[in-house]
């Protein structure tokens, strides 16, 4: 492939940028061509931008047995949560989930249950912050729970779980036609696509297997716009330089493509400076540990340094537990931040045999999970009629107590 | 000061490497330049981390400064060796003169593309090299070893949990994937060996060199496959402004990056093959083949796949094309017969219609998925490949004619059709398929690919673009200037 000629190059520039405006203008004109036949209106009235996860007519059943009440997802995300006392909190998405509401102005919940004991719940994160998730509750109204919330201070950012609770007497059942996050204006899909496409979003524990953009709720990618955009100008520049010389039609060819790809790029080169700026602000200056306490899982970083200042193991196991499955990460990140501690995760195994604990060794169990007891007085760790050890507690960071095996066990 | 000490251990492997490259292709032209700088670093880090692992497996400790003291001495060797070659290679300088010779704007287009690859460096160098360890599977399998070995400085093993459990005198460790291969946590090893301290962002800094040096070697290898600098620029910002490498470099930990960039490398070597007609560049693309089975279980997929466009490379079209169609009927009938086999060291092999069981890469049952608009729509959603897939899908089917008459742009279309098929059986015919509904795994799949694809596009590209009536240069293709 060669560069343009040095003579008479310029028509066939002209004619490349005036393919490429004509492509884009095209591409735009059948998008929203396609938004007005999909939906019947250019600009629709009702906004039917729901988000993330398809929370439409999610049905979910609720059944009581005595204090207890099991919320059943049916379609389209089977599953069940129980719940026991007089208030649960049911997911209507299994939870805790994450749906990405920037730009989401208010919130509606359609219920066949109505009543002022039961309200609409969920926890909520700040877009580009580590703060914790806010809660916010909606009482529901005779048609069920509606709430504007795009004025709400720093609203925006990432719903965590959401849910259903209900705080008086439970009904047998409760059927959810419609929960939905919607857009607080009638904007048409160009429009949604318009911010989506320029929004910036910081990195998130997904972005290693997929860093998202676009949110699009099933409509055409900024990427495959583009193309089709870049598809339709190439065909239109074939066509009106065909008696150009080849190699001059190549490289407008090429300069069409590049000019595409430059335009994604650039879009991607400014979400990644704000990350930058962002990266920056957060950790610049600071020294390694530092950057590992103010990171999100800071206070794992910190029981970990805890651990091994107050071990002295030599060698010793640390063995770590929990029986909540999505401890999986703060087990992991906290086994990493032991070595070269010998940490072994028992949460495949759960419990302790006494013939692997051997006196001095460490216990950290995590976020208290139900089966796990301690008996300060007699020193002995139980697992739920499973096993017990002999076990003093070293230290309690609240969300961990960490014990040292001692001897002889019981 | 200590912070430049990671620099310094990356800089060797990188000089050693680039110096011994230098000696299998001499010459001072920009294209020189960039492959012996490019292939030089990949070159470099894989001698460096099998020198880690010698001392590893002989036994020999922890030791920075011998191995350090052997990339010098081979650096020292290769620059004497190639001082008394260059005195005889030309010093065209390709780039110069094809600065005179081109347009003020083409030579603008050139400086501007330039600083916007340089801008992208600097966005992920400044990325990672602030933010601590991020990323997931680098907390679960890729740091763990270094850090152990690093902070105890000695090189203790890692066992299976019963293994661990079974061992009274925990004198070894455990993770989940602690038979993973080692590439990694060596590299890693290596860069902070020079500091004795584990750090969660200093360990990160081969990713950005991984991302800098696909630049040079893109931009040789487009060179040599016939692009003018400007066309090889665009070329080398086309694989560096592809998201999903970015990322992989900013948030540095995972061994996807290793594996496409080795991958990328490996095809890129045998692109240099078909265009310098030189057989030592399908060795060395040979040995970046191998080093894909080093880095990740997938890797010894790709290192067939690699193998495959080596075979394709040297055999004449019609023998490959028998090759294939004979290894397929074949395939399908050593799967109908059944085999099962234990081959000492090895481990199991079994095929059946059932499924298979092979060493390294795992037991998956034969299952046919419906993933197709599954993968569709993660490639094309999201933004993290911009409109690669579409445009290499077209440039690859007008480029069949060229793969038929031409043996590089021939490997070149071998090399991505193998990869395709390859991530089409692991996804769409195995058990690994259920996978891909989550986007846990679909991308990072596809990054080798999508290297491998840009690496050998300039190839496939002149060869469609040459004249139909005109054979393939039977001399050595020098770039143009």
């Amino acid at each position: 492939m060669r560069d343009l000629p040095e003579q008479g190059w310029m028509p066939v520039v002209l004619a490349g940028i005036s393919a490429l405006l004509a492509g884009y203008v095209l591409a735009a004109l059948a998008i929203t061509g396609m938004a007005w036949f999909a939906s019947g209106q250019l600009f629709p009235e009702e906004p039917l931008r729901i988000a993330g996860a398809d929370l439409r007519a999610q049905q979910v059943r609720a059944t009581r047995d005595g204090d207890s009440l099991t919320i059943t997802g049916l379609e389209p995300n089977p599953g069940r949560q129980e719940y026991l006392g007089e208030s649960g909190f049911g997911f209507l998405v299994l939870g805790p989930t994450q749906v990405d509401v920037s730009g989401y102005g208010f919130v509606r919940c359609d219920c066949i249950r109505q009543g002022t004991d039961t309200s609409l719940r969920f926890f909520w994160q700040q877009a580009g912050t580590d703060e914790p998730a806010r809660p916010t509750s909606i009482p529901f109204g005779p048609g069920g729970a509606f709430a504007r919330l795009g004025d709400r201070p720093g609203w925006g950012g990432t719903v965590f779980e959401l849910g259903v609770l209900i705080e008086g007497p439970l009904d047998s059942a409760m059927t959810v036609e419609a929960l939905e996050l919607h857009g607080d204006s009638a904007w048409s899909r160009l429009r949604w696509h318009w911010s989506d496409w320029w929004s910036i979003e910081p990195w998130s524990l997904r972005s290693i297997n997929s860093h998202s953009l676009d949110s699009h709720n099933g409509s055409l990618p900024l990427a495959v716009v583009v193309f089709i955009a870049t598809l339709l100008a190439v065909g239109i520049f074939l066509l009106i330089s065909r008696r150009a010389p080849g190699r001059s039609r190549l490289s407008g060819l090429v300069a069409m493509v590049a000019l595409s790809w430059l335009l994604l790029d650039a879009r991607w080169m400014l979400d990644q400076a704000a990350q930058s700026r962002l990266t920056w602000e957060t950790h610049a200056g600071k020294i390694a540990a530092e950057r590992l306490l103010d990171a999100r899982y800071g206070p794992i970083y910190q029981l970990a340094r805890r651990i091994r200042e107050a071990d002295g193991a030599d060698g010793r196991a640390v063995f770590l537990i929990s029986d909540r499955p999505d401890s999986r990460f703060l087990i992991e990140r906290l086994t990493f931040h032991l070595f070269p501690e010998n940490p072994f995760n028992l949460a495949a195994r759960f419990w302790l045999l006494r013939r692997h604990a051997s006196p001095g060794d460490l216990v950290v169990v995590l976020e208290n999970p139900a089966a796990v007891s301690h008996d300060r007085e007699n020193s002995v760790l139980s697992w739920a009629n499973r096993g017990r050890i002999c076990a003093t507690r070293l230290m309690d960071e609240g969300f961990a107590q960490v014990y040292r095996v001692c001897s002889p066990h019981p | 000061m200590n912070a430049l000490l990671p620099v310094v251990s990356i800089a060797l492997s990188w000089l050693a490497g680039a110096l011994v490259v230098r000696l299998l292709l001499p010459g001072r032209s920009d294209a020189h330049l960039a492959v012996q700088l490019g292939y030089g670093f990949f070159a470099g880090m894989a001698l460096t981390v099998a020198l880690v692992a010698g001392f590893r497996i002989l036994g020999l400790g922890m030791h920075w400064l011998p191995v350090a003291g052997i990339l010098v001495a081979l650096s020292a060797a290769a620059l004497f060796q190639g001082r008394r070659r260059a005195a005889g290679t030309d010093s065209a300088g390709g780039l110069r003169a094809w600065m005179s010779g081109a347009g003020r704007w083409q030579v603008g287009l050139l400086i501007a593309l330039a600083a916007w690859v340089l801008a992208r460096v600097l966005l992920v160098g400044l990325e990672a090299g602030l933010r601590p360890l991020y990323a997931w599977d680098g907390w679960m399998h890729w740091s763990p070893k270094a850090k152990v070995w690093i902070e105890t400085g000695q090189w203790l093993e890692f066992v299976s949990r019963s293994g661990w459990l079974n061992d009274a005198s925990r004198s070894a460790y455990t993770i989940r994937n602690w038979s993973y291969p080692e590439f990694v946590p060596l590299v890693q090893t290596w860069v902070l060996l020079p500091l004795e301290r584990w750090d969660p962002v200093t360990f990160g800094y081969p990713w950005i060199a991984v991302f800098v040096a696909l630049v040079p070697a893109a931009y040789g290898t487009a060179r040599f496959s016939g692009f003018s600098p400007l066309a090889a620029l665009l070329t080398a910002w086309l694989l560096v402004s592809l998201p999903f490498v970015h990322v992989h470099a900013a948030l540095p930990g995972y061994a996807d990056l290793w594996l496409g960039a080795y991958v990328g490398a490996a095809a890129g070597s045998l692109m240099l093959a078909a265009s310098l007609r030189q057989l030592r560049w399908v060795l060395i693309a040979a040995v970046f083949g191998v080093v894909c089975a080093w880095i990740k279980v997938p890797g010894a997929a790709w290192m067939l796949v690699v193998l495959g466009g080596v075979l394709a490379y040297l055999l004449p079209a019609r023998v490959t094309g028998l090759l294939v169609a004979g290894a397929f009927v074949a395939l399908a009938v050593v799967l109908l017969i059944g085999v099962d086999l234990r081959i000492p060291g090895a481990g199991r092999v079994a095929l059946s219609t059932a499924g298979f069981d092979l060493p390294v890469i795992g037991q998956y049952d034969w299952q046919f998925n419906r993933v197709f608009a599954v993968i569709l729509g993660q490639l094309l959603q999201g933004g993290n490949w911009h409109f690669l897939w579409p445009a290499c899908v077209i440039v690859y089917m007008i480029g069949i004619p060229a793969a038929i008459r031409d043996a590089g742009a021939r490997a070149a279309w071998l090399l991505a059709a193998l990869g395709a098929c390859f991530l089409f059986a692991a996804f769409v015919l195995t058990s690994r398929g259920a996978a891909i509904e989550s986007t846990q795994i679909t991308h990072r799949a596809f990054l080798p690919l999508a290297i491998l694809a840009v690496m050998t596009l300039p190839a496939l590209v002149t060869a469609t673009l040459r004249p139909k009536g005109r054979a393939e240069s039977p001399t050595r293709n020098e770039p143009d200037s």
